[in-house]
């Protein structure tokens, strides 16, 4: 059975003052699928992720989604002197947590993304890697059936770098979408979908493509 | 408007804040500076009342630029988290005010000591200096809360807050949002003014509320998420049994996905 869309992207646009990043981009992503999004620097792939998620505004085009998402920005969304556990109730705050509930959900999380147990530290003391581990968390409280990454993997330790793709695996099979801005061209054939974005404004998917 | 919410988001940056502390040792010692440099220089030379209202006004100003550079560096210091949390459920307004919060118990705290302090030190009412500074520190964070709004990044920030500050000190300072709370400090310092107290303390509240409205209205512009338009109908799973709107390409190409996953008919719909 076919499932649902969960993300619909029609027609969109996005130039940055003459420059077109982003040329007439279309492609839906359904329950239980991944989409990988590839390019090299500079072709619209945070644009791109950043337009889904609603935190920026294309300039033609439509993007339809389920209203509840998980969006882990490539710069984490973090204030420097709150500790992870702070965050983790900060955010669980917003979506109606309570602080116990905050804890441990997004203790689970950072448990699964090998997180140091006990960590006390504010943010700004944690290493790329670390602090990527809390934005991650934090994006994923919710559960919600989308799921958008920018390269959440940055500083990632090889083993966690490793389980986060056994993650989205499991993601999918739990019926939830997933959408990853990646570089890793060697896990491709972990997704269902690849769309890679071009210079310019040219995109293809799956290899099949509109020129720029 | 959630008051859990609210006060979740001003206790978190009141810890965050709580933790700057070369910015909280700067923030404390800026109006004391001020005020004790013309202190010491008013003791060598000799003392007038413009001398003494003179040293007066430039603390309380010095006062009012901290909490006004505080309140800026509050709400912009978090700003790659103001969209995340606002996708977490939180509302625009939520953020802005519960920062603002934490800034005002901020000042709460700072102002009345200072006021105490002045009281020590000069013959003042001392009802009507802490009435002046302390409306003075409202009007100030509201100040760096349309600043915030107004530029993006700390320094542009600053600098708009030391033109207001600076400008508060010329001739246009009736037009200047400091004014009312200005005009209540001089008359602490015994020095007949024109203004009424009321006048004086209506200024203030008015310039209050128009900036923090202005604040509000632009900042919640600023870190507003876009709509996503509804899914469509069409995309219960009974309805995509229906090979013609598999995910797919806006071209007239077959997509190259794996056999087990392709459909017929790949197109986009």
């Amino acid at each position: 059975m076919v499932q649902p869309i969960v993300l619909s992207v029609r027609g969109v646009s996005k130039s940055f003052k003459r420059r077109r990043v982003l040329d007439d981009v279309s492609f839906d992503v359904r329950q239980g699928e991944a989409l990988a999004v590839i390019g090299e620097n500079g072709a619209g792939k945070t644009t791109l992720l950043r337009i889904c998620a609603g935190v920026v505004a294309a300039d033609r085009g439509t993007v339809a989604r389920s209203d509840r998402l998980a969006y882990c920005p490539q710069e984490a969304g973090l204030i420097e002197h709150l500790t992870a556990d702070e965050h983790l109730r900060y955010v669980g705050a917003g979506r109606g947590l309570s602080a116990a509930e905050a804890r441990a959900r997004g203790g689970a999380l950072l448990e699964w993304l090998r997180y140091p147990t006990g960590e006390t530290a504010t943010v700004r003391e944690l290493s790329t890697g670390t602090r990527q581990k809390v934005n991650l968390a934090l994006a994923l409280m919710d559960g919600g059936p989308l799921i958008l990454l920018d390269e959440p993997y940055q500083g990632f330790d090889r083993g966690t770098y490793e389980n986060f793709w056994d993650h989205v695996e499991t993601w999918r099979d739990k019926g939830a979408a997933v959408v990853v801005v990646t570089h890793m061209l060697a896990e491709l054939h972990r997704v269902s979908h690849v769309l890679e974005l071009r210079v310019g404004g040219g995109w293809a998917l799956d290899g099949r493509g509109v020129a720029a | 408007m959630s008051p859990t919410r609210l006060l979740t988001v001003a206790a978190m940056h009141g810890r965050d804040l709580s933790r700057r502390r070369l910015a909280l040792v700067i923030l404390v010692a800026l109006p004391l500076v001020f005020y004790f440099s013309g202190r010491m220089q008013l003791d060598d030379a000799g003392t007038t009342a413009d001398d003494q209202l003179w040293v007066l006004v430039s603390g309380a100003m010095g006062s009012c630029w901290a909490i006004s550079v505080a309140a800026l560096f509050v709400v912009n210091g978090s700003r790659r988290a103001d969209q995340p949390l606002l996708l977490a459920g939180y509302r625009a307004a939520e953020l802005l005010l519960g920062r603002v919060l934490t800034v005002l118990v901020l000042a709460a705290l700072i102002t009345p000591a200072f006021s105490v302090l002045i009281w020590t030190q000069q013959d003042v009412d001392l009802a009507l200096l802490t009435a002046g500074i302390g409306l003075g520190a409202v009007v100030s964070v509201a100040t760096g809360v349309l600043a915030a709004a107004l530029v993006p990044r700390d320094m542009e920030g600053v600098l708009v807050v030391i033109g207001v500050v600076g400008v508060q000190m010329t001739a246009l300072e009736p037009w200047m949002p400091l004014w009312g709370s200005g005009e209540l400090i001089v008359r602490a310092g015994g020095v007949a003014v024109t203004s009424t107290v009321q006048g004086a303390v209506t200024h203030a509240l008015v310039s209050t509320a128009v900036l923090t409205a202005a604040g509000v209205l632009l900042w919640v512009r600023r870190v507003r998420l876009q709509r996503a338009a509804p899914l469509p109908a069409a995309t219960t799973a009974a309805a995509q049994d229906a090979p013609s709107v598999r995910a797919g390409l806006a071209v007239g190409t077959e997509p190259a996905v794996p056999a087990e996953t392709a459909p017929a008919d790949r197109r986009a719909t």
